[in-house]
């Protein structure tokens, strides 16, 4: 916000009505006896390394070497201060130590400015082409902002170059994109919080555990789903010792809850909830190579959910995904033997993760799909034609149910499939 | 065209290779990835060697020569990507951590290596550390621990618990500190044994990316250290500050947009401090390096911009050279990685003088 001239001076009429920003911090900003010195400093070394100077006059916001016009004089200083880039960058919010919120020195900033300052800081982190994948605190906060979670650049890139050997790159992709549109979605609420999240953030101020007073869940709402736990989903083994995936070590895979181990809900309650709208139901974060079940493989779904699927597909244990007991009905509200169910059954939902994961499954559907197609991928690809069945996957398909050593490798035609659940 | 290498003339046998911009010079077969970490050879070896871990599993070594040629001399593979490399003291080994869970010990003169640690994740550090009384190498990994290893074990000595997963670590006797994930900072104390001396949040306010340890000049001891994040932002930090405006930060590698709207912001990769000066280098995945004296508070240069963003830097023993490294750090993702693109390390002579603090008026 641009700063009020009319409040330096101490004339301002409007008050705290003023649309222009009061900074309280003058006295804190003056504290700096060394600022001067930087000025000084500054203007010594111009004509040692013009060349190569970066920031001179551009609006370059450090402690360093401002090149500003406010710099010129010592005697000056003080009384532009305010104006300069770098007291704009204070009250901005971004500057280091104190003289962040412009109270005057107060403990605790007022909620105003807290919303004011953090929406700014997502702001800038959407627009600045800055790394996404980081944990956030805002200035003079006592704790990061739950719900946003570091990953570094080499832990992405190496996951990369697994997902690239173990031919899962496109599940890989599309664990990023989901990342990102998650990170996006959180940014968003960050500038205009609800009446909740602003009370989660503002409590963050008041050095609240994040964990307890929020009950263990993400500030950005029940659905939101934690990197991590979106790469491991993907089939990255990369991040099975981190606690924030304490979940994996559970049979059932988080339900959207982030960073909290004791967050296991029931594997049906995931299934048969309304995450099916958000990370786990409409994403194609499933299969890659390693051959466990689909999901809920009996022997502890270690890479949880989704994470795998055998490259033959469906053809796994009894069923489409994995048991064929009620976890599946929860899933899809559809019994398991209707594994040809699921194709027929027209939600995008149960087709999009299959249609894309297909795509890294060999001899699945033949060719891969293109990436992203998710449920673009047209419908030729998804089903067999008859007259390429063997006799034995006839009957298994014509049967009501699947036997076990006997289940299909490849999808059912659409002669076959029943659409009736 | 002539190269300018300590002031003087050059002999053209330089590399008629690759004409790059600057006048820096370019190292000879460079690796075929992304460069993760660049390391010299102590002062102990007359002879200077430059050593290499890169993302296509390889460590490799290089003679440099005082007219800034360099010669490749060997290299090292592992069954994954290298993330870290660091010298014995004596100059006639080196370690290498690699995202294959495993840390090997390079004896140069045999041109063998041996296994001397394992993680059960990617080991993201490694330094040796050299005490009176014993001596071992330190690796932190992101299974968030931190692990000290006599190299003559398969068991470490000491294994230290991380509150998160380890990203950057700085050793300089008697002081180690290490960054994770989530913003946190420990700091240890290495006399006798190693052991946890503080523990604090950075002061930045987003993902850590680099720490270095720099000494106080007049004694030659460690005083404080330099964070760089993600933000276009570094700290530097005092262990024991006198005054708490001690402690201060500045923002860097930040594209010039003007002061109202928001910039394109960077993350620093690495930080290295001069052996001799004490003023640092930050490298940023803008693709510019930039020289600062912390102690006046100014930049004293910026560099112009390469293709690539600079993934690490590093100084040589006497602070005569400057080596950084140009390559894709992933910084934007996979889309933006392409095997076409040159990976390449340059060697900046005359360092001495450019990092000359400047003089300070206080």
């Amino acid at each position: 916000m641009v700063v009020c001239r009319f409040f330096l001076k101490g004339t301002c009429k409007f008050g705290d009505r003023c649309r222009n920003e009061h900074p309280r911090n003058t006295s804190e900003y003056n504290a700096y006896p060394s600022q001067a010195n930087w000025q000084q400093g500054g203007n010594q070394y111009h004509p040692r390394s013009q060349d190569t100077f970066q920031g001179r006059g551009s609006g370059h916001q450090s402690y360093y070497n401002q090149g500003n016009s406010s710099g010129t004089a010592f005697g000056n200083q003080n009384r532009f201060a305010a104006l300069s880039d770098d007291y704009q960058a204070n009250n901005k919010g971004k500057g280091s130590g104190p003289g962040g919120f412009g109270d005057g020195g107060n403990d605790e900033p007022r909620p105003g400015e807290i919303l004011e300052s953090i929406k700014r800081d997502a702001e800038e982190w959407d627009v600045s082409k800055m790394w996404p994948y980081s944990c956030y605190r805002p200035s003079r906060a006592q704790g990061d902002v739950p719900g946003l979670q570091d990953l570094s650049p080499e832990e992405l890139r190496l996951e990369a170059y697994i997902a690239a050997k173990e031919n899962r790159f496109e599940t890989y992709k599309s664990a990023v994109n989901l990342s990102t549109d998650a990170l996006k979605r959180k940014l968003e609420m960050m500038k205009k919080p609800s009446g909740e999240l602003k009370n989660a953030l503002i409590s963050l101020y008041r050095g609240q555990q994040k964990t307890g007073s929020f009950g263990g869940q993400s500030i950005f709402g029940m659905q939101d789903i934690s990197t991590l736990e979106i790469f491991t989903k993907s089939g990255s083994t990369l991040f099975k010792t981190s606690n924030t995936s304490g979940t994996l070590s559970s049979t059932s895979p988080p339900a959207g809850l982030f960073s909290n181990p004791s967050s296991a809900s029931s594997s049906s309650g995931v299934f048969g909830s309304t995450t099916l709208g958000t990370g786990f139901g409409t994403q194609p974060v499933t299969p890659s190579s390693p051959p466990h079940g689909l999901f809920g493989n009996p022997s502890g779904a270690t890479s949880s959910f989704g994470s795998t699927a055998p490259s033959s597909g469906f053809g796994n244990s009894g069923g489409l995904f994995g048991k064929p007991d009620s976890q599946n009905t929860g899933l899809f509200g559809q019994p398991a033997q209707t594994g040809t169910g699921l194709f027929g059954k027209p939600g995008p939902p149960a087709g999009a993760p299959f249609g894309q994961s297909s795509s890294q499954s060999v001899g699945l559907f033949g060719k891969p799909a293109p990436s992203g197609g998710g449920g673009q991928s047209s419908n030729e690809k998804w089903y067999t034609p008859i007259s390429e069945l063997t006799a034995e996957e006839k009957e298994q398909f014509e049967a009501p149910s699947f036997t076990l050593g006997k289940i299909p490798t490849r999808p059912p035609p659409l002669e076959l499939v029943n659409t009736a659940a | 065209m002539a190269f300018q290498f300590g002031g003087s003339q050059q002999p053209t046998s330089l590399f008629g290779q690759n004409q790059s911009k600057s006048k820096d010079f370019e190292v000879t077969s460079p690796p075929d990835d992304s460069i993760s970490a660049l390391a010299f050879s102590p002062a102990t070896v007359p002879l200077t060697f430059l050593v290499a871990g890169s993302w296509d599993n390889k460590v490799r070594c290089w003679e440099v020569q005082n007219n800034g040629q360099t010669i490749p001399k060997a290299e090292q593979m592992h069954t994954g990507p290298v993330l870290d490399v660091a010298w014995h003291d004596d100059g006639t080994k080196v370690f290498t951590a690699s995202a294959d869970k495993q840390a090997k010990m390079w004896d140069l003169n045999s041109n063998q290596a041996i296994q001397v640690a394992q993680h059960d994740s990617p080991i993201k550090v490694i330094k040796w550390i050299k005490a009176p009384n014993y001596s071992c190498v330190m690796t932190g990994s992101w299974d968030k621990t931190l692990k000290f290893w006599d190299t003559r074990q398969p068991q470490p000595m000491l294994s230290l618990q991380l509150p998160e997963r380890c990203y950057c670590a700085d050793v300089m006797y008697p002081m180690a500190v290490v960054g994770t994930a989530d913003r946190n900072v420990i700091i240890y104390q290495l006399d006798n044994q190693p052991s946890e001396f503080k523990r604090m949040e950075s002061p930045l306010k987003y993902q850590l990316r680099c720490v270095s340890i720099f000494k106080d000049m007049k004694k030659n001891m460690p005083t404080g250290f330099a964070l760089g994040s993600i933000e276009g932002r570094c700290a530097i930090q005092f262990v024991q500050a006198q005054n708490p405006k001690d402690n201060f930060t500045f923002k860097c590698h930040r594209s010039n947009e003007a002061s109202t709207y928001y910039q394109d912001i960077y993350a620093v990769n690495s930080i290295a401090f001069h052996p001799e000066h004490g003023t640092l280098a930050t490298a940023g995945s803008d693709g510019k390096f930039s020289f600062w004296d912390k102690d006046s508070r100014t930049k004293l240069k910026t560099s112009e911009q390469m293709e690539q963003p600079i993934t690490c830097c590093n100084f040589d023993a006497k602070g005569q050279i400057f080596a950084y490294a140009v390559s894709y750090d992933w910084s934007k993702g996979h889309e933006f990685f392409s095997t076409q693109k040159k990976n390449q390390i340059f060697l900046r002579g005359n360092a001495s003088e450019d990092l000359k603090p400047r003089n300070r008026k206080r």
